[in-house]
């Protein structure tokens, strides 16, 4: 059988975790107990961390990162360096989410966003699109 | 579990052999091996401690919402063809 496809989180929800967002952090626990992995890439916590610069934001974000299902993905190398600088220049997107565009085209990866809005953007003038997940309760 | 202390090998930047050393010559700790295992224990319990607030946060979650929430997630990873792990 194989296994569960990783999540890349992005700077959006990376930031309301170091908020605190009760639900979405239970979310992110719920995740963990059923084995999903996720993936926090690097640059994209230190948007989240910018955004909220605070020691329990840190503390929210070392705890998430503590999880036995997410694994922080570093950056890796001057390949790496230049595909995120081509999709900044390419789609506007900030470094931090940047990072995370460069992580889930080469993984093949869903992107898990509170914004799709923002991704189909990005996605627009990139040969192949990237996958987008929106995390929202359907009922609001 | 055993409590009796295991040597074991590892490898150091310079600096931080450096450093090592400097805290056991100035009389802050009385081996290498003191300083390595206080840092260690620090860091353990800063993990600890930053499960701990994320779990503390998660248990104010509206159970009902986040089922919502990772149906709906599902729900999309399944349209777009990726194979997700079951929710409990």
């Amino acid at each position: 059988m194989s296994s569960p496809t990783p999540y890349i989180i992005d700077t959006g929800v990376l930031s309301d975790i170091a908020r605190g967002d009760a639900d979405l952090i239970g979310l992110m626990q719920d995740y963990d107990k059923t084995g999903q992995p996720l993936v926090v890439p690097v640059l994209a916590a230190v948007g989240a961390l910018l955004d909220m610069p605070t020691e329990e934001a840190s503390a929210l974000l070392a705890g998430l990162t503590a999880f036995d299902s997410v694994e922080i993905a570093p950056l890796d190398g001057i390949e790496q360096a230049a595909k995120i600088a081509d999709l900044i220049g390419r789609t506007g997107l900030s470094p931090w989410d940047a990072h995370v565009a460069a992580i889930a085209d080469v993984a093949i990866c869903p992107i898990l966003t509170l914004d799709a809005g923002k991704w189909n953007e990005a996605s627009g003038p990139l040969e192949d699109p990237l996958f987008t997940i929106e995390i929202a309760d359907p009922d609001q | 579990m055993s409590e009796k202390k295991q040597p074991i090998t590892i490898t150091l930047p310079p600096e931080l052999r450096s450093w090592a050393e400097e805290q056991v010559n100035a009389g802050k700790a009385p081996s290498i091996s003191a300083v390595i295992s206080e840092a260690l224990s620090e860091k353990a319990t800063r993990d600890r401690r930053a499960r701990a607030a994320l779990k503390a946060r998660a248990a104010q979650a509206d159970p009902e919402r986040v089922r919502r929430m990772r149906a709906h997630v599902e729900a999309q990873a399944a349209a777009l063809g990726f194979r997700v792990a079951p929710g409990e």
